[in-house]
């Protein structure tokens, strides 16, 4: 029987690293799914890129987010037009002890008609934070490269990235 | 080739309904783990939150749930709780035969970091109202993870019959 949900490569930090890449991502999936346990520096956010041959860092990614968080109060909703990247966790990394998740899936993304769109879950480990979003990267161009990288510092010792590949049939 | 995404186990209630449900002696040979599941519950009212515990641990949750109506959103919080959220159950006040929808995902659940779980939920009442809800959730529990406890918040109310619940493993290579 076919595979359905496969993994492709999985990553664990032995030291603080600032950027983790997958690359040479094979185009027989449908869709993607990145699951990140990042252990990041207070106040820090997390990003992603992505790329066919080579990462893209033009103005081509928007993010818009929904969130909530004990500081801010009430739900919030923002959104992030023509940036550098694509923002996975928007209001911080809260702790630099333990991780946050985030569970993102990447749909076509070796699909060479259109724009790529993902939908991105997170979990904080203070609990009192909680985000969903919602990307694109505009490129036609397949994703056989994914990178995820802090603003500022280095992911810390333990975190964890795994991709998976989604067949549709 | 190992699957990658494995049923542990599945549950549907019988007649009579549960006060909870427990997936107990979890293997611990995969990455993380995640529960689908479809429910009601007793509860006189339209809806019933919902509520999860690791290995029998009664205390030390925190959670924030964003959530909307279809009017507005909403987002509140705990930060000692007894249970983690996971969104809402139709109740018995909903339209008949209407069962909720929900998933959690719990990443790195055999480690000794702190867990953390990420839920989304879905709740409808035939066309007069729906809710839909994305709850993050810290557990103080840094033990690996080998029971699952799935109830009705803070307990009180059963899980009627025929609503369902799945337990996926999932392994990272």
């Amino acid at each position: 029987m076919a595979t359905t949900y496969e993994p492709i490569a999985t990553t664990t930090l032995s030291s603080g690293t600032g950027t983790v890449t997958f690359s040479s991502i094979p185009n027989t999936y449908t869709d993607l799914v990145l699951v990140t346990s990042v252990i990041g520096t207070t106040g820090d956010y997390l990003r992603v890129r992505f790329g066919n041959g080579s990462i893209d860092s033009g103005s081509n990614y928007s993010t818009t987010v929904l969130a909530a968080s004990n500081g801010s109060g009430g739900p919030a909703s923002y959104r992030y037009a023509n940036n550098t990247v694509a923002y996975v966790i928007v209001e911080g990394l809260t702790n630099s002890s333990n991780p946050s998740i985030n569970v993102m899936n990447i749909f076509n993304y070796s699909n060479t008609s259109t724009y790529k769109t993902f939908i991105n879950r997170s979990a904080h480990t203070s609990g009192t934070v909680t985000e969903t979003s919602v990307s694109m990267w505009r490129s036609t161009s397949a994703i056989d490269t994914v990178r995820v990288f802090q603003d500022t510092y280095n992911m810390a010792a333990g975190s964890t990235f795994t991709l998976y590949g989604i067949k549709a049939a | 080739m190992a699957n990658t995404y494995e049923l542990i186990s599945s549950s549907t209630i019988g007649s009579g309904g549960a006060s909870s449900i427990v997936f107990s002696n979890i293997p611990q040979t995969y990455t993380d783990l995640k529960v689908i599941y479809s429910c009601r519950t007793d509860n006189a009212s339209v809806g019933q939150s919902m509520g999860v515990q690791f290995n029998s641990t009664t205390s030390g949750y925190s959670w924030r749930v964003l959530y909307g109506n279809g009017s507005s959103a909403t987002s509140t919080n705990s930060t000692s709780a007894g249970d983690m959220y996971i969104g809402e159950a139709n109740g018995a006040n909903a339209t008949s035969n209407i069962f909720s929808n929900g998933e959690f995902y719990v990443a790195n659940y055999a480690t000794s970091n702190v867990k953390v779980l990420i839920a989304e939920a879905v709740a409808e009442n035939n066309g007069t109202s729906g809710f839909s809800f994305f709850a993050t959730n810290l557990s103080g529990v840094t033990a690996a993870i080998t029971s699952l406890t799935i109830r009705p918040y803070s307990g009180g109310q059963t899980i009627q019959q025929y609503s369902t619940f799945q337990l996926y493993g999932i392994k990272n290579s």
